[in-house]
């Protein structure tokens, strides 16, 4: 795997306190490009997402080891502000979780936090827009988020996380929450805007990254002799090889349903 | 409403594109291998058999992105039935192109002889047909027109018509016994071969056609033989006839 | 079943209904602006208004009193929700801050008279919002606690993802989001703080003229009044005592309404 890429992850491992979560994942995230994250329940795919803008930090008896490398430098390096790291890479959750704010406080948030005081409106409303919500809402930005539909709540969310122009921007499960339409709106709006930030997904529907991503990641879990449940990669590789010829054989059972 | 899975719809309007485009390719080169071999064009001969090399790359990249397509974007319905003809209509196509390429080089085989007037005229008329059932059958498939790909049976019994004849004609000309030039057995048999082959071509136009009903409808010509079959089974159960072995079931 | 909860309920709400007609039926009539104005008279026997001072004291008692305890407490609450989690200091604060929940109203009054009053040798003002503080403080921290923990995890998670701190995240996200309820609870624990007497025995002396001054002189409160004049033997003070009564409970009425329209007012706009 070549390290061209600015996003580029080494020999990782999660420890939550004695227990080994994630181990060993190697892998270079392109640029411009939708990644997807796939595997069982308990392979350590949102573990792992979580690692990479430092929010497992917030989880007690977290540690990890090994790299992970934005722009050469290794943001769980000792004189690194994770703040500023989760600046730059942004996230988006499963469940959609706006403030209890009017909409336009939500998206401002995020700048308002980073000093900008003027032109507001105009960050908002390219958010806003970016989220493919603008139109609906442009008329009520001033009621409160928790007033719109889920779909539209998560689309806020993606809002409020454009809204400080990251280079990346997680999704951990995304859709997970939503009704179809809603998630098929979310993953138009995913390729529309794979053009200015780098998109990493994580979901346990495979046929969503199939439809959605670029390169896909294979997760599972092993068990270990004393039963411990340990998550590591399998299998990277563009998404269009990944589900028709998958080169290793977890890879083919899971897609093909065989195990999961 | 905003449309969903545009990039999805627009691949798949690319590989209804790329199917025409097959289609056309196939078409045009109809009147190319029937001009070489009455011209006796040995040049036009490696020419067309270049170009059933395009052919045959563009038909594996429409196979390869519908494959893609159907892992990647689990088609429903109408858009799973667009897959699957583009799909068969590619193998028809190609296979129409070897066709071609078979009448093509009838023309070294043939080389050096000259071919009956009367069997000439029934040649061009033949590729005519041929041409015609092709561009009406592209047409369907192109205007999704069901009625229209129904059809190309019906004018394929054209097709059929001419190619008795022109075998009858073969006899005539051929026949030690007959009026003929004498037995040159070889050139009977390669020309033979040749209106074989056209016939061959009306049939695969008729495939498509039927392609392209099914895209349509979802129904297939096969749909009424089956019933068919059906009906007789149930009628001697009825009539008390055991039924015998090689019935359908 | 049904009859039998009917029942209860009606046995539950008969002591209430029977207070508060009492007092109304006692003190209302002896209320008016001039009772509410007019200083206390000197000597029991006098008949008339009235309870300005006592007025003036409990108000400004109190307010002394949420000026010292609400701001710790809710950073005490703030500290042991979001930065304590399970350290030793933080299981330390909530143990004692439960045991001083349970500390009698009394005892809390002896204690600020032991180490403050006998040390200064003054009664004032400041001493029994010191002991009324006290009081308060174990509940603000346990309500204020408990609205923290309802603030859902994922909105400090939202704010973090984005680059807040985590100060900013507090401030700017959790605490407004359980303001609501912070606020209720703090406004509920005042107005028992308003109504609370045996604190303030030993620390504010009497006073017969308003002192709105709490960091000098002796001064009176409501309940303090209460205590004194209903056992007096004279009509004039009991007759006060009554219309004190009224109005220490119109006072913790005013309060409670308060707390539930401020409640209801920041849940709306939020949602």
């Amino acid at each position: 795997m070549s390290s061209s890429s600015p996003f580029s992850i080494a020999d990782l491992s999660v420890h939550y306190g004695t227990r080994l979560a994630v181990r060993d994942v190697n892998l270079d995230i392109e640029p411009q490009r939708i990644t997807a994250i796939i595997g069982p329940s308990g392979c350590g795919k949102s573990t792992f997402l979580r690692c990479l803008n430092r929010m497992n930090d917030l989880v007690p008896g977290a540690s990890v080891s090994g790299k992970v490398l934005y722009y050469g430098e290794d943001m769980y390096g000792p004189n690194v502000d994770a703040a500023a790291v989760r600046h730059r890479i942004g996230m988006v959750f499963q469940k959609p979780n706006p403030f209890p704010k009017s909409i336009y406080d939500n998206v401002a948030y995020g700048p308002k936090l980073h000093g900008s005081r003027k032109g507001l409106d105009d960050v908002v409303e390219e958010a806003l827009t970016r989220a493919a919500l603008w139109e609906e809402v442009k008329d009520k930005l001033k009621s409160s988020g928790l007033s719109l539909s889920g779909g539209q709540q998560q689309r806020l969310c993606i809002a409020r996380a454009l809204a400080v122009h990251p280079d990346v921007l997680l999704m951990d499960e995304p859709c997970s929450a939503l009704d179809p339409i809603a998630t098929a709106r979310i993953e138009e709006l995913m390729i529309e805007l794979r053009q200015d930030v780098t998109i990493v997904i994580v979901t346990h529907n495979m046929q969503q990254a199939a439809r959605v991503s670029d390169t896909t990641a294979f997760f599972t879990v092993e068990v270990g002799d004393e039963g411990g449940r340990t998550g590591t990669l399998i299998e990277l590789g563009e998404t269009k090889t990944m589900f028709s010829t998958p080169t290793d054989e977890r890879t083919h059972n899971y897609i093909t349903g065989r195990f999961g | 409403m905003t449309e969903l899975r545009k990039a999805f719809h627009e691949e798949l309007d690319g590989v209804r594109a790329s199917v025409i485009r097959l289609g056309a390719m196939v078409t045009e080169l109809i009147p190319r291998g029937t001009a070489s071999l009455l011209d006796a064009d040995i040049e036009a001969t490696a020419r067309i058999l270049a170009s059933d090399d395009e052919v045959d790359d563009l038909s594996l990249d429409i196979e390869d992105r519908c494959y893609v397509l159907l892992a990647r974007q689990q088609p429903m319905a109408s858009d799973l039935r667009s897959i699957m003809t583009a799909i068969r209509l590619t193998g028809e196509l190609e296979r129409s192109a070897d066709l071609v390429m078979n009448i093509a080089k009838a023309t070294r085989r043939l080389h050096g002889l000259t071919i009956d007037p009367k069997l000439r005229g029934l040649i061009a008329r033949m590729s005519d047909q041929a041409q015609r059932l092709f561009m009406s059958a592209i047409d369907a498939y192109a205007d999704a027109n069901a009625d229209l790909g129904a059809a190309i049976d019906d004018m394929d019994s054209r097709l059929d018509d001419l190619h008795a004849e022109f075998i009858r004609t073969i006899f005539a000309v051929y026949s030690t016994n007959g009026n003929g030039a004498g037995g040159d057995l070889p050139a009977a048999v390669q020309l033979a071969l040749v209106g074989r082959y056209y016939e061959r071509l009306g049939d695969h136009a008729v495939n498509v056609g039927e392609h392209t009903v099914f895209m349509v409808t979802a129904l297939r010509a096969e749909h009424l033989g089956a019933e068919r079959a059906r009906l007789r089974a149930l009628e001697q159960e009825a009539s008390g006839v055991p039924p015998s072995a090689d019935d359908d079931r | 079943m049904t009859a039998l909860m009917g029942l209860a309920l009606i046995m539950a709400l008969i002591p209430l209904i029977a207070v508060l007609g009492y007092v109304i039926q006692r003190g209302a009539q002896v209320v008016d602006l001039n009772f509410l104005t007019k200083s206390i008279p000197i000597t029991d026997r006098t008949i008339g208004p009235g309870m300005g001072p006592a007025i003036v004291g409990t108000l400004v008692i109190t307010a002394a009193a949420a000026l010292i305890s609400v701001p710790l407490g809710v950073m005490g609450a703030v500290y042991l929700n979001e930065y304590g989690n399970n350290r030793r200091l933080s299981r330390i604060v909530r143990f004692f801050s439960e045991v001083m929940t349970g500390v009698p109203s009394i005892v809390m009054g002896l204690f600020v008279y032991t180490a403050l009053v006998l040390r200064t040798k003054e009664l004032n003002g400041l001493a029994g919002a010191l002991a009324l503080a006290c009081l308060m403080l174990p509940v603000i921290i346990r309500s204020s606690e408990e609205m923290l923990k309802l603030v859902p995890l994922d909105q400090r998670e939202a704010s973090l993802a984005l680059g807040a701190r985590k100060v900013t995240t507090i401030f700017k996200v959790v605490l407004p989001a359980a303001a609501p309820g912070m606020l209720s609870g703090v406004l509920l624990a005042v107005a028992r703080a308003a109504g609370e007497t045996a604190p303030l025995l030993f620390t504010i002396g009497v006073v017969s003229k308003a002192n709105p001054d709490i960091f000098s002189g002796t001064n009176t409160t409501l309940s303090a009044q209460i205590f004194r004049n209903a056992a007096s033997p004279f009509i004039g003070a009991q007759d006060r005592a009554w219309g004190a009564a009224f109005t220490l409970i119109c006072i913790v009425f005013l309060f409670t309404i308060l707390a539930r329209l401020l409640s209801a007012l920041l849940t709306r706009r939020s949602s």
